[in-house]
């Protein structure tokens, strides 16, 4: 399974970012002190968020739950600091994500599966695009069914399915959206 | 506080993080936060920091974790309001 989150940095983040009421309420204790440890804690906490919405799109589609604001049972640890492949992990209940994030100057990826060695594949996009669209693209390629065969639709609990002729595959994919940036991630295999 | 003066509140509290400004023109308790007005889910958390700064309440975080409409806020807040 597969999530990902993009964060448009040229948005501000929230002015309540440093203060302990709003801290306490997306980020454990273990967590809070690694951001303020790095060397920008501002970006350390968006990127840090990002894993974290990335998991629960991943855990949400896994397990096909309702929608719910949770971000304190999603635990996530960062293992490298390289900024073209930060590597970490999240955990949930028993579960754990694995993740791969790419801070730029103006955004930041990340991707999470719940395979270690998940082949995947993500594009951002700056500025306007139909993000759908795009992906039916890929996927069409990729199955080698016409476009026009493909439609995405949202389940009851807004998790978007892939339908090729009104067949539902099990192809597992994310879409995101932040500011003037978004992204996709699939899965390279069914999963 | 009336029902309805809570509602009203809630609006006037989440207007500043909606991305999507049409969706305030049918705001009631089934607006839906994150679909309907395109709040970023990172201030989702300073909506729920208002409402607590507005009603004077502490919402605990498993109040938080089912606040995705404006009728689960204001159910929560009159909960919390009562304690």
């Amino acid at each position: 399974m597969i999530g990902n989150d993009i964060i448009d940095l040229n948005i501000p983040i929230s002015s309540n970012w440093n203060s302990s009421r709003y801290l306490n309420k997306l980020y454990s204790l273990a967590e809070q002190a690694v951001i303020f440890k790095a060397e920008n804690p501002k970006i350390w906490l968006q990127l840090c968020w990002s894993l974290k919405e990335a998991a629960y799109k991943a855990h949400q589609r896994r397990f096909n739950l309702p929608r719910t604001y949770n971000p304190l049972d999603f635990q996530c640890e960062i293992f490298s600091e390289e900024k073209e492949s930060i590597q970490g992990i999240v955990r949930i209940d028993s579960h754990v994500y694995f993740t791969i994030s790419k801070i730029t100057a103006t955004n930041i990826h990340s991707t999470a599966t719940s395979e270690k060695n998940q082949s995947t594949f993500f594009k951002v996009f700056e500025g306007e695009s139909n993000l759908k669209r795009k992906l039916i693209t890929e996927y069409s390629l990729l199955l080698k069914e016409h476009k026009t065969n493909f439609r995405i639709q949202k389940n009851i609990h807004g998790i978007p399915f892939l339908y090729v002729a009104n067949k539902k595959l099990e192809h597992s994919f994310s879409l995101s959206h932040h500011g003037k940036y978004s992204a996709y991630a699939f899965a390279l295999m069914k999963c | 506080m009336t029902e309805k003066v809570i509602l009203e509140k809630i609006k006037n509290i989440v207007t500043p993080y909606v991305q999507r400004k049409e969706g305030l023109e049918n705001f009631d308790e089934k607006t839906d936060f994150l679909t309907d007005l395109k709040i970023n889910s990172a201030n989702l958390v300073d909506v729920i920091l208002d409402v607590e700064d507005e009603f004077n309440i502490e919402i605990d975080n498993t109040s938080m974790e089912g606040m995705l409409t404006a009728g689960d806020a204001k159910r929560i807040i009159l909960i919390k309001m009562e304690n």
